[in-house]
């Protein structure tokens, strides 16, 4: 299961003395053949500090940020299995590492070297708290049109979850994380800060808006973009032209239903997310319809 | 492409990463790039080390790259030597910063603000940077700059001269951080000198002393990453002193559940992460621990097994309970009677810890087992008389427990310490110094160093040479007028000599000044307890190592440090060199190399010869990666020589040492057959051997296998001494056992007075050498008082209000800052500030001026002269110097100086000065200014007798006639006959 910790290795911050190993783990992986195949410095500034942030908790976590319950439940779940624990274990490179540890030295699913003990914490670990959120942070990305480098890094790591998937089959019951979702708020239900903040939290809203989303959405709508944190941007499109921008966020949920309709290999946490994207796209509507 | 295609693309991939991961580790590189950078541990890999490329950050927005080399070595400013990388830049050959050594065990890459704030120290514009010799009277201020054979010259033939006069106890050397493990003791000893002094007694006796009456070894090394319970009196470690250790340790812990318990009557940096603070009465901190084995014993929640085993407790019943029979059934009545008066209530009254609480936190403590990690240093042991029961009590929970060396549990430091063989060991000086340990505290852990002034006033001996080494007693020691009335005096101190890196109060008393090197520019092995494991840890002059790297020759270490900064090792064997020059003093050969004859040992064989011979596993671990032990240490700063030492007193004694065993009936084994070779230095307790001649090889157990001999701990009954024949024997039968002692401090005592509680600092300081390091006192440059809003409300005292705080000889003028941090009844000053330095010097006595105020230092009117004066003439500020930061100095207060105004009180047992005052606060009166100091010596004189009036000496209850028991840990033993009291003393 090295291709985790490699794949971990490759989505850290790049340091400029440690170019020659990125390379040297990239062109193992055929990802990049020279030193210029590598994303620049600020590419990767860009995509996984402003836009996509490489944490599970921002999207699986009800207030769509750092840290938060979500946090807490991988934290604990790894302090159990004896990981080190570190301030920011939800990072996709920490936790593809951790897989690749409790999968190292462990043999095929169905074969006399598994450890039953080992094998059910590797599989808590694949489909509790990667795959209920990977999937989509790899289609955001795909979505942000990122350097081919990137669009590889994120096919090589998809085929190997899927891989993961098919191996230890799937779970039992609908990963916790999503069970203790609370659902996407409309500001005619609740408080508008609950509203946008479920709209901006993936696991209530079922889609990743990413700056550049609002970005486009402006663009498209021929609105002004504030410059803001994105809750803010969010506000002052609706100021401006509720209505198409409502009509925009349809066509966003819809995106997303349809890409989680695609997702079968996911099975249960697939249609689970498919749904809260429908259902986003109800709300809003409805809102909309309300207006 | 299908699934089976894309399978078998992913098995390629993963065959060709691992492949490719075998081949790079094979050649001793790495193949991820580091530690992850997405937590803590972000490290260069090692394999970069000799070209490390990073972003200049005074260049942005340009992207200027920089190359560095990264030697580690490691930090000074507090004892326990994390590892540090200097930032060598190639262009320069300078050091540009320090980031933590992640090859290091101990601190495994991380550090406190302390470590990279060394960048300040070493660029610091107001450092000491050629020798000085005084131009004037002693403490007028006037320098010359002198050469360094002048000064070396000069200071051998004075000590030359001495040892031939036979005047070998004139000599002294007073050390406060401590360098290098035993080489100055050991240098001393062959100089035949017992002249060995250091700041123990005002740092950590009473700790040690509780440990070493229980288990032979005088330090704790608990197991925190891996305990369920940590219990800590010991809130200044923790956040002060040996902070990053313990801290990141600590911490680990409390994220895998473990629930941590911190005694302390402030509100300290420890205390906010405790689970259970409990904000005891200063002083009765033994008294809850005494409660919490009382719930122990009665409900039966103690190891049994372990207690029968590894207890004294048949000599406890022999001894102290003579008439019953030596069954361990009768020790647990007598246990419990003992104890039976230590109830929560009792406890609370003590503390004014409600029973209720107590009763929760000895909840707690019995669901640990044996994974309780405990630990007292200062703290609470350090502050109060009788403080050393803080730590004895605090180990019996521990013992009860049976987690002592255990997982989780707390070990005894020197099983978690490695000190390797030197390449010479030295003679022993058959001289007794009195000056450092007088015969009224035969039991001291370590030299009665504040008592020096008053015993040198009582006309008991003289220093001719006295050496201050990176320690500062004027301004660290209680009493410092006193220390300056010494120093003033050519007759009782004919030459100081003040080795230092940086201006200090004690320096401007010297004879001479001579700069000594930072982290990164001396010198030093060492090892420290901080987990289940041994290391060792290098430091060394970084810019010597960088040179050597790039094929430079560098063979003294002055030819690389600024200036002339020297380090410490190379000047004590050349000062030695000259000591004896025609060999007639035995000394010249120890310090003459042995691959060139007739030539001076060099560092590099010194250090050289150890790591080839006296590292277990060392030289195999360098030879695999083609260096020489010494160039793997050059490299990597730090070597773990071994991990998860576990039990030592459980490991059995083979049958070749056996030989014609006898055993006891206390189930001492003694034999004649040959003892294990020492492998391992660290400081242990010495039992003695059997009136036959055979050594003390271990104790007989019954264990789940049998009976064994096993080899038990380094105490005279070879077991965990619950009842200390050593305390029993030499005047101190009533506090034989764990026990209460009221403290100087009792609020019985206390009458209309405060606690003034001196022993916390604030973590970002040192003591002495970071007042010019700018970082840290942007942080912190000030000590007010923290004093309880219901204290403050009588004084009508708000925060920032000037307070007079008045001790027994004096008084001193210090700022409020009133909290509910503090318990009422309570004041606190952390002693980490309020230097100065005399108005007047030369342009050569700059001092430290970041934080350092301008005073007026003058006897007052009196017949004898006792009154002293501390006037501040000018509070801190901003200057012009080499550095631009200092015209930037936003602060002017600099802090008070308190300790100056605390008489000595030593501990009659453990030797420790109590630090904790009775105190009365009142408003400042007209007239007194911020920071003004003044003290009355001959009141210091009467403290000092009335103190020294509760003493037991030698002389009176010596059991054998000898000065102090042979067994107890002493850094530098004198032979046999200087143990021995002089006949007149035993009359």
């Amino acid at each position: 299961m090295e291709i985790f910790r490699a794949l971990g290795a490759l989505i850290e911050p790049p340091v400029t003395a440690e170019q020659s190993e990125r390379l040297r783990i990239a062109r193992t992986l055929n990802l990049a053949a020279s030193e210029s195949d590598l994303p620049a410095d600020d590419t990767y500034t860009d995509l996984f500090l402003f836009q996509l942030y490489p944490y599970a908790s921002v999207y699986l976590d009800a207030a769509g940020m750092m840290g938060g319950e979500a946090r807490d439940r991988i934290a604990g779940f790894l302090r159990a299995l004896g990981a080190t624990q570190t301030q920011e274990i939800d990072h996709i490179a920490f936790l593809l590492a951790a897989y690749a540890d409790l999968a190292a030295g462990d043999g095929d699913p169905g074969t006399v070297d598994v450890d039953p003990r080992r094998f059910k914490a590797r599989k808590a670990l694949l489909w509790e708290h990667l795959l209920t959120w990977i999937p989509c942070w790899l289609q955001a990305l795909r979505r942000l049109g990122p350097p081919d480098y990137y669009l590889r890094w994120a096919d090589l790591l998809e085929a190997a979850l899927r891989r993961e998937a098919n191996r230890l089959g799937a779970p039992g019951e609908l990963p916790l994380h999503l069970r203790q979702a609370p659902d996407v708020a409309s500001p005619q239900t609740g408080a508008t800060d609950n509203a946008f903040q479920g709209l901006l939290a993936p696991v209530r809203s079922g889609m990743i808006l990413v700056r550049n989303d609002l970005r486009r959405a402006a663009h498209d709508l021929g609105l002004g973009l504030r410059a803001g944190e994105r809750r803010y941007v969010v506000e002052h499109l609706l100021r401006q032209d509720a209505g198409s921008f409502l009509s925009w966020l349809e066509d966003e949920a819809s995106h997303w239903a349809r890409f989680w309709g695609g997702e079968s290999w996911l099975g249960e946490v697939s249609i689970w997310w498919r749904r809260r994207a429908e259902e986003c796209r109800e709300t809003w509507r409805s809102e909309e319809a309300d207006d | 492409m299908t699934e089976h295609t894309v399978n078998e693309n992913l098995d390629r991939l993963e065959r060709r990463l691992s492949a490719a991961k075998a081949e790079v580790e094979a050649r001793g590189e790495t193949f991820y790039p580091g530690a992850s950078r997405i937590h803590l541990a972000s490290f260069p890999p090692k394999e970069h080390w000799d070209d490390w490329i990073e972003l200049d950050s005074t260049s942005w927005p340009n992207r200027t790259e920089k190359r560095y080399m990264l030697v580690p070595t490691t930090c000074f400013n507090c004892e326990s030597a994390c590892g540090l990388l200097a930032y060598v830049d190639k262009e320069s050959m300078q050091v540009r910063k320090f980031e933590g050594n992640p090859e290091h065990p101990g601190s495994r890459g991380r550090n406190c603000a302390k470590g990279p704030a060394t960048h300040n120290q070493i660029v610091d514009p107001d450092r000491i940077l050629y020798p000085l010799k005084r131009a004037g009277a002693r403490g007028e201020g006037r320098w010359r700059r002198v050469s360094w054979d002048e000064a070396l010259d000069d200071i051998a033939a004075r000590i030359r001269k001495a040892l031939q006069d036979g005047r070998n106890n004139e000599i002294m050397y007073h050390v406060g951080r401590p360098g290098e493990d035993g080489f100055t003791e050991r240098l001393l000893a062959q100089w035949g000198v017992d002249g060995h002094n250091s700041h123990t007694n005002i740092c950590s006796s009473a700790a040690r002393a509780g440990y070493q009456f229980w288990c032979g070894m005088d330090r704790p090394s608990p197991d925190y990453a891996r305990a369920r319970v940590i219990f800590l009196v010991s809130s200044h470690l923790e956040t002060g002193h040996y902070f990053n250790p313990h801290a990141q340790r600590i911490m680990e812990a409390k994220k895998n559940g473990a629930k941590l318990i911190v005694l302390d009557t402030r509100l300290s940096n420890t205390a906010t992460h405790a689970d259970h603070w409990l904000a005891p009465q200063p002083g009765s901190e033994a008294a809850i621990h005494l409660s919490i084995a009382s719930f122990l014993i009665r409900e039966r929640k103690y190891d049994r097994a372990f207690v029968r085993r590894w207890f004294n407790w048949q000599q406890y019943l022999q001894e102290v309970h003579p008439g019953l029979d030596v069954e361990f059934e009768n020790f647990e009545k007598m246990l419990e009677a003992e104890y039976e008066r230590y109830t929560f209530e009792f406890a609370a009254t003590e503390s004014g810890v409600s029973a209720d609480k107590l009763r929760q936190v000895a909840q707690v403590v019995a669901t640990a087992g044996s994974r309780f990690a405990a630990h007292n240093w200062r703290s609470a042991a350090a502050g109060n008389e009788g403080g050393w029961q803080v730590s004895r009590t605090l180990f019996f929970l521990s013992a009860l427990l049976g987690a002592v060396a255990v997982p989780g549990g707390t070990y005894p430091s020197s099983w978690n310490k490695f000190v390797p063989k030197p390449i010479r060991l030295p003679r022993h000086p058959d001289s007794w110094n009195q000056l450092s340990w007088p015969d009224e505290f035969p039991l001291s852990m370590y030299e009665m160093s504040i008592l020096l002034p008053h015993l040198v006033a009582e006309g008991r001996g003289k220093l001719d040479v006295y050496f201050t080494r990176v320690y500062n007693p004027v301004w660290t020691n209680p009493d410092g007028f006193s220390w300056i009335e010494m120093l003033l005096d050519e007759d009782k101190v004919g030459q100081h000599v003040a080795l230092t890196p940086t201006w200090n109060e004690s320096a401007f008393f010297a004879d001479y000044v001579l700069p000594m090197g930072h982290s990164s520019e001396r010198h030093d092995l060492h090892s420290y307890e901080t987990h289940d494991g041994q290391w060792i840890g290098f430091r060394q002059p970084v810019l010597r190592t960088a040179r050597e790297r790039i094929g430079e020759d560098v063979t003294d270490t002055r030819d690389v440090n600024p200036g002339e900064v020297w380090e410490e090792n190379e000047f004590w064997l050349e000062l030695s060199w000259r000591i004896d020059p025609d060999g007639s003093l035995g000394i010249r050969e120890w310090v003459e190399s042995s691959h060139r004859p007739g030539e001076r040992l060099t560092v590099d064989e010194f250090y050289g010869w150890i790591f080839d011979h006296s590292v277990p596993g060392l030289p195999e671990v360098a030879e695999g990666e083609g260096l020489t032990p010494l160039a793997y240490m050059r490299r990597y700063g730090a070597f773990q020589v071994t991990t998860d030492v576990g039990p030592l007193f459980l490991a059995e004694v083979p049958e070749s040492e056996l030989e014609d065993a006898v055993t006891d009936d206390l189930g001492r084994v003694f034999a004649r057959g040959t003892p294990p070779e020492k492998v391992n230095f660290a400081p242990t307790g010495a039992p003695p051997g059997d009136a036959e001649g055979r050594h003390l090889a271990g104790v007989r157990i019954e264990t789940d296998n049998g009976e064994k001999v096993l080899r038990g701990f380094p105490t005279p009954s070879g077991k965990l001494e619950f009842f200390s024949p050593t305390l029993a024997r030499w005047g101190w039968n009533d506090v034989a056992v764990p026990t209460y002692m009221r403290s100087h401090v009792h609020p019985e005592v206390l009458g209309d007075r405060k606690v003034l509680i001196s022993t916390f600092r604030i973590p970002v300081q040192i003591h002495t050498r970071s007042a010019n390091a700018k970082w840290l006192d942007e942080i912190a440059h000030s000590n007010p008082l923290w004093i309880h809003p219901q204290d403050a409300e009588p004084l009508d005292a708000r925060t920032g209000d000037l307070l007079r705080v008045e001790t027994e000889i004096g008084h001193f003028v210090v700022k409020a800052w009133v909290t509910e941090g503090i318990r009422p009844g309570t004041v606190a000053c952390s002693h980490h500030m309020g230097r100065w330095k005399p108005a007047g010097g030369d342009e050569h006595q700059s001092g430290q001026r970041q934080a350092m105020a301008t005073v007026d230092l003058h006897r007052g009117q009196s017949s004898d002269g006792s009154k002293w004066h501390l006037d501040r003439l000018k509070p801190g500020g901003p200057y012009t110097s080499s550095d631009p930061d200092t015209s930037r100095i936003w602060w002017t207060d600099v802090g008070v100086h308190q300790n100056l105004t605390f008489p000595v009180h030593p501990d009659p047992v453990s030797g420790m000065h109590c630090w904790h005052q009775a105190v009365r606060v009142t408003r400042a009166r007209p007239g007194d200014r911020y920071g003004d100091v003044h003290v009355d010596t001959a009141k210091s004189k009467q403290a000092f007798r009335d103190w020294m009036a509760k003493t037991r000496a030698a002389a009176r209850v010596s059991p054998d006639g000898t000065r102090r028991p042979k067994w107890l840990i002493r850094p530098l033993k004198p032979t046999d006959e200087a143990y021995e009291l002089p006949e007149t003393a035993e009359a």
